[in-house]
C-alpha cells in the first residue's frame, strides 16, 4: 500500500507538466505565492465566522448572515488553494511524501474538512433557536475553537514544509 | 537620508545575534506573522467589501467597522512585532531587497487608508454608503494590502 503510494508520487513526479512546473523560474514561485494568499483568504473569512461564533465579532450579526455572506468568499479561496496546491504537490510529489510536515498538514486538512461537515449536520440545525445570540451553544463555540485550532495548525505545517525539505 | 545605517545597526543589535543563533526562532516568528496575516487580511476584506456593498448590507457599514476594530489593531500589533523580528534575522538582506523596500513602500499607503476608513467611518453623521470617496478608498485598500501580500511572499524569493 505505502509503496504503491510512493510509485504514484514518483510517476506524478516525473510527468511531463510536473517536471516543466518543477523547473520552471516563474510559473512555480507564482503558483506557490496563489497558494500562500489563498489560505490567508480561506483562514481569514473562515476566522471571522468562528469568532463570530464565539461572540468575539459581529456579535449583533444573526450567525446565519454572517456565514452565509462570508463562506462563499472562503470557498472561493478555497477553489484556488486546492488548484495551486495539487500543482505544487504534483510538481515535489516525491518530496512532498518524505516530508513529515506535508504529512500532517494532509492529517490536518482532513480533519478542518471533516469539523464543518459534522458541525453543519448537528447543531447547525437548530441555527434558528441561536441566531440572534451574541454567545451561541457549547457546541458551536466548540466547532469555531477547533476550526481556529486546525486551521492554525494548517498554516504553521505549511510553511514547515520548506523548512524540512 | 539613507536608512542603512538604522539597519547595519540592528543587524548587530543583540536581538539579531539571538534569532541568528536559534534554529526554530525565525521560523516560529514567521508562522505567527502568517497567522496574523490571515486575521488582517479578514478583516480588510470584511470591512472593505462591505464598503463596496458587496456583503453584509443589512447592516451599517460603520458598525461592521467598530465591531473588527480592535481585531484590526491586534492583528497589525502581531504583524508589527513578528515582522521587526523577521528583520532582526536579515536586516542586511531586508535592506537590499526589492520586494521587502516594495513592501514597505505599499504598507505606508495600506496602513494610511485603513485607519483613515476606520476613522472616517467612526466620525458621526457620515452616510458611509453612498460615498464615492470611501468606495475609492475600499477598493484601494484591498488592492494595497493585496501587492503587500505579494510583496512580503516575494521577499524569500529574491
Amino acid at each position: 500500500m505505502s509503496l504503491s503510494l510512493l510509485q504514484f508520487c514518483q510517476w506524478l513526479n516525473d510527468t511531463g507538466p510536473s517536471t516543466a512546473l518543477r523547473e520552471s523560474v516563474y510559473v512555480f514561485p507564482i503558483v506557490e505565492s496563489l497558494h500562500t494568499l489563498a489560505i490567508t483568504l480561506v483562514v481569514g473569512t473562515v476566522a471571522m465566522v468562528d469568532l463570530r461564533l464565539l461572540g468575539i465579532v459581529l456579535k449583533k450579526e444573526p450567525v446565519s448572515r454572517v456565514a452565509g455572506q462570508i463562506l462563499p468568499l472562503t470557498w472561493i479561496g478555497f477553489a484556488v488553494m486546492l488548484v495551486s496546491g495539487l500543482m505544487l504537490f504534483a510538481a515535489e510529489a516525491v518530496k512532498c511524501y518524505h516530508n513529515p510536515a506535508f504529512r500532517l498538514k494532509l492529517i490536518l486538512l482532513a480533519l478542518v474538512g471533516l469539523n464543518p461537515l459534522i458541525f453543519h449536520f448537528t447543531i447547525y440545525r437548530s441555527v434558528a433557536r441561536w441566531d440572534e445570540a451574541p454567545r451561541t451553544p457549547g457546541r458551536a463555540r466548540l466547532a469555531a475553537v477547533l476550526s481556529l485550532t486546525l486551521w492554525s495548525g494548517i498554516i504553521v505545517a505549511g510553511r514547515a514544509i520548506a523548512y524540512f525539505n | 537620508m539613507s536608512l542603512l545605517p538604522l539597519f547595519h545597526w540592528y543587524d548587530h543589535t543583540a536581538l539579531a545575534a539571538a534569532m541568528h543563533k536559534s534554529t526554530w526562532a525565525f521560523a516560529v516568528v514567521e508562522m505567527i506573522h502568517l497567522i496574523g496575516l490571515a486575521l488582517l487580511g479578514g478583516v480588510v476584506l470584511i470591512v472593505n467589501l462591505r464598503l463596496l456593498g458587496v456583503i453584509l448590507r443589512q447592516r451599517p457599514a460603520d458598525r461592521i467597522a467598530r465591531d473588527l476594530s480592535p481585531l484590526l489593531v491586534a492583528s497589525m500589533a502581531v504583524l508589527t512585532v513578528t515582522g521587526i523580528l523577521m528583520v532582526s534575522e536579515e536586516a542586511m538582506k531586508c535592506y537590499y531587497n526589492t520586494a521587502f523596500r516594495l513592501k514597505m513602500l505599499l504598507l505606508v499607503p495600506a496602513l494610511l487608508l485603513s485607519f483613515g476608513i476606520h476613522r472616517r467611518l467612526a466620525a458621526a453623521g457620515k452616510q458611509p454608503d453612498s460615498d464615492r470617496v470611501t468606495k475609492l478608498a475600499a477598493g484601494a485598500s484591498l488592492a494595497l494590502w493585496f501587492g503587500v501580500g505579494v510583496a512580503g511572499r516575494a521577499i524569500g524569493y529574491l
